[in-house]
């Protein structure tokens, strides 16, 4: 993916310069902005020596507690800031090419963690409507990174994702009636929603426009570290192009992209079980490049479909999972007590699991219960923590057929 | 002045008379009706309908809590066995309001009113027990039951602050309460006494007894004395049961362990009764069977002070604890054994526990006997 080449390209700026230039010029009407901000009120060495502490506390220790209530106090103004980005439309500015870099990203995932010390704290304290605001805060946040840009956004998004989950787990009997109520309805509209495609798409239209760029700077991508020396091999064939055939080769890939993005289109209309086969198979198609240079291009600069689409499966499904949860602790909050069954449950229509294809799978263990989708072949089960099964979620399936040039050792899928 | 009020002998200052007026408030026939009509659990009402009680509820619960911030002194100076309590049944409903509110509280995200309304619970099952005697007690046992009930259901959901606020509301009795409470049933035990000896016919009616109820002979016996005779059996009765109290006195200052075996002796010995009226009531046989009560609300009390301070060990450092001496160094140990209380951690749960009387199953806070093994 163009934007994990990029990465190796950062500056050399202090974390806060490069934050701010991400920025450029505020226009005070995007969230982006404000996440920005919240990013760098996190890089400040009172916040960072606070949260070395955390980090030096895990369960059982004696700072286990205090140290995240301090923690959480010295970064609290990101909260209002995370609070007011989340009121406003989120956009990543300043995607344009194969040169864009994000810096941001690691600072992003910084945010994410910041809420979990936050809740821990006003759970604490015993404010548990404020702890539910901030869980729901930090859900809005992670979908919002997750889908104002490129894939990368999508990456580091679900890993907030997995810290607000993280948190939603440890105190799920804490959370209050009207904050499962809240997050129920954000689950649904999350739900009805496939903004990962545009994602996706945004992607793949930033990538059309660097495989010319490609050509005029192949130095880019040469400045990978693992890249090998076959691949090395090949860039030097770049160099020795003449425009033309470069023209021609920049068809034949953006021909490729094109068609990519009409059948990804059709792969996610379809039911969830079959997005990382569909995706996989789009991915397939870039074997049928004659050439062993227009593959090389097409696997470097295109997203890892099928990974992504591994990605958004997971992330759907522990979207429905905790929707259940908060029917679920709604209905205890109501009622008293756990149901017995889903079939308990006022919402039938969130009992069915698309992924698994049937329920989700549910427990009962005296006050506690367990929750989980059966998932797919490639994730394994998927729960409101999600664990990756040894040797799942990497390839979702192996090639039916290679091109003959790999057996010659040319490119690198 | 209300029926309720009227029968209670009004003390001005004590928290007893604002606990009194909480009760009639929350006493009428729709109240009770509003009450024996909420949803059970699992129902779709359930927490909405508890809601709508407590609401209506408010003034009582304001005068229960300035009730429990004063002193709370029975108001009967020698009760008899007569005496009524109409306000005792009222006092269990207030005790279910505090478990209504708390339940209500901790959905809406307010485990410090929770915490608060569970202390309370804790506070009027104190304030109960120590005033009064046999019927007070017997409803302090069903307001710790109910609150320590509570108490397990939410207590995983109390922040640190909660859990201090409830464990510093367990407080065990003191063996003075019992030995006051002793004292008071028998001296009430006496007026009874020779309120019967003066007149037998109206006495017993007006305690509700039926001729059927006595042996006709008995009966015959008695009527058949002269009133000097009378009052001297009933003086000769009163210096037999000071006697049999100041020897459950001298126990009972002794150490918890040593409480039951020796009252058990006390039991086995033939009380005195008022002669020539052999059904009467023999306060002497409540001497073992209220430290064994105590003792077990006292078990229970020191089991509930320690899952508070389990849980607030797990806020602090993020997970239970391995051992018990962890979460508390000082109160492992339960004095009435002489052996650490046990503690048992499976994952991310725990039991914590006391052997039961017999050692054959398991006390744990809520008083639920669990089988063994």
């Amino acid at each position: 993916m163009i934007t994990l080449l990029v990465l190796n390209l950062l500056l050399q700026q202090d974390s806060t310069s490069q934050l701010r230039s991400v920025i450029g010029t505020p226009t005070g009407r995007n969230g982006y902005e404000e996440y920005i901000n919240a990013a760098i009120e996190l890089q400040k060495p009172e916040f960072e020596d606070a949260y070395r502490l955390v980090l030096k506390s895990p369960p059982g220790a004696d700072t286990f507690l205090s140290s995240r209530i301090k923690a959480a106090n010295v970064g609290l103004k990101a909260k209002s800031m995370i609070l007011a980005g989340n009121a406003k439309p989120v956009a990543r500015p300043g995607i344009a090419d194969l040169k864009t870099v994000f810096p941001e990203m690691a600072y992003l995932r910084m945010v994410s963690r910041y809420f979990a010390v936050l809740v821990c704290k006003e759970f604490s304290e015993g404010r548990y409507v404020e702890a539910g605001d901030s869980i729901l805060a930090s859900l809005v946040y992670s979908q919002n990174v997750s889908h104002a840009g490129v894939v990368l956004n999508y990456l580091v998004g679900t890993a907030g994702l997995g810290n607000v989950l993280q948190s939603i787990d440890e105190y799920l009997n804490l959370v209050p009636l009207s904050t499962w109520k809240k997050i129920v309805k954000y689950c649904d509209d999350a739900l009805a929603t496939k903004e990962f495609v545009d994602v996706i798409k945004r992607e793949l239209a930033i990538s059309r426009v660097s495989v010319e760029q490609f050509f005029n700077q192949p130095d880019l991508v040469m400045s990978m570290e693992d890249m090998s020396q076959e691949d090395k091999d090949l860039l030097d064939r770049v160099k020795a192009l003449t425009p033309q055939q470069k023209q021609l080769m920049v068809q034949s890939v953006r021909a490729s992209m094109d068609s990519a993005l009409t059948k990804l289109q059709d792969v996610f209309s379809k039911n969830e079980s079959g997005w990382p086969e569909g995706m996989a198979m789009i991915e397939n198609d870039r074997w049928q490049h004659k050439d062993p240079l227009a593959y090389f291009l097409s696997s470097v600069l295109e997203p890892s479909f099928s990974n992504v689409a591994i990605m958004a499966v997971r992330n759907r499904a522990q979207l429905r999972v905790l929707r259940l949860h908060g029917l679920i602790q709604s209905y205890r909050w109501e009622r008293g007590v756990l149901p017995k069954s889903l079939k308990d449950l006022p919402r039938q229509d969130a009992v069915t699991d698309p992924l698994g294809n049937g329920e989700f799978q549910y427990t009962l263990q005296g006050d506690t219960y367990d929750l989980f989708s059966k998932g797919h072949s490639a994730t394994g089960p998927i729960g409101l923590v999600y664990k990756r099964p040894a040797g799942k979620g990497e390839d979702v399936m192996p090639p039916e057929q290679s091109p003959s040039y790999l057996a010659n050792g040319l490119g690198t899928p | 002045m209300s029926m309720l009020l009227a029968m209670v002998i009004v003390c001005s200052s004590t928290g007893y008379e604002d606990l009194v007026q909480a009760a009639e408030l929350i006493g009428s026939p729709a109240f009770r009706q509003m009450e024996a009509v909420l949803p059970k659990l699992g129902e779709r009402t359930w927490l909405e309908q508890r809601r709508q009680i407590v609401a209506k509820a408010d003034k009582a619960m304001a005068l229960l809590r300035s009730g429990l911030q004063k002193p709370v002194m029975d108001p009967h100076p020698v009760p008899r066995l007569d005496t009524p309590y109409p306000e005792l049944v009222n006092f269990r409903t207030l005790s279910r309001l505090l478990c209504y509110e708390a339940d209500v509280r901790i959905a809406d995200g307010n485990p410090n009113a929770s915490a608060d309304a569970i202390a309370d619970g804790f506070s009027l099952a104190s304030a109960v027990l120590n005033t009064g005697g046999d019927l007070h007690t017997v409803t302090a046992e069903q307001i710790y039951d109910r609150t320590f009930a509570c108490l397990e259901r939410i207590k995983w959901q109390l922040t640190p602050k909660d859990l201090d606020t409830v464990s510093s509301a367990l407080k065990t009795p003191t063996p003075s309460i019992l030995i006051t409470k002793i004292d008071g049933i028998c001296k009430g035990a006496v007026e009874t006494a020779k309120q019967i000896a003066d007149d037998p016919d109206k006495e017993l009616a007006f305690m509700g007894f039926k001729e059927a109820d006595f042996a006709p002979e008995v009966l015959a016996t008695w009527r058949a004395l002269k009133i000097e005779d009378r009052r001297t059996r009933v003086t000769e009765y009163a210096k037999a049961l000071a006697s049999a109290e100041d020897r459950c006195s001298r126990i009972l200052s002794l150490s918890e362990a040593l409480w039951l075996e020796s009252l058990n002796v006390i039991s086995e010995e033939s009380g005195p009764e008022i002669p020539g009226a052999t059904n009467l009531w023999n306060p002497t046989s409540i001497f073992p069977s209220f430290p064994k009560l105590i003792a077990e609300l006292n078990t229970r009390i020191r089991l509930a002070r320690l899952e508070c301070s389990v849980l607030r060990y797990r806020w602090v450092t993020g997970a239970l604890p391995a051992t018990l001496t962890q979460a508390s160094p000082s109160e492992t140990r339960n004095p009435q054994t002489n052996k650490d209380f046990n503690y048992e951690l499976r994952g991310k749960r725990y039991s914590l526990w006391v052997p039961s009387f017999h050692g054959k199953a398991r006390v744990s806070m809520t008083g639920v006997i669990l089988e063994d093994g």
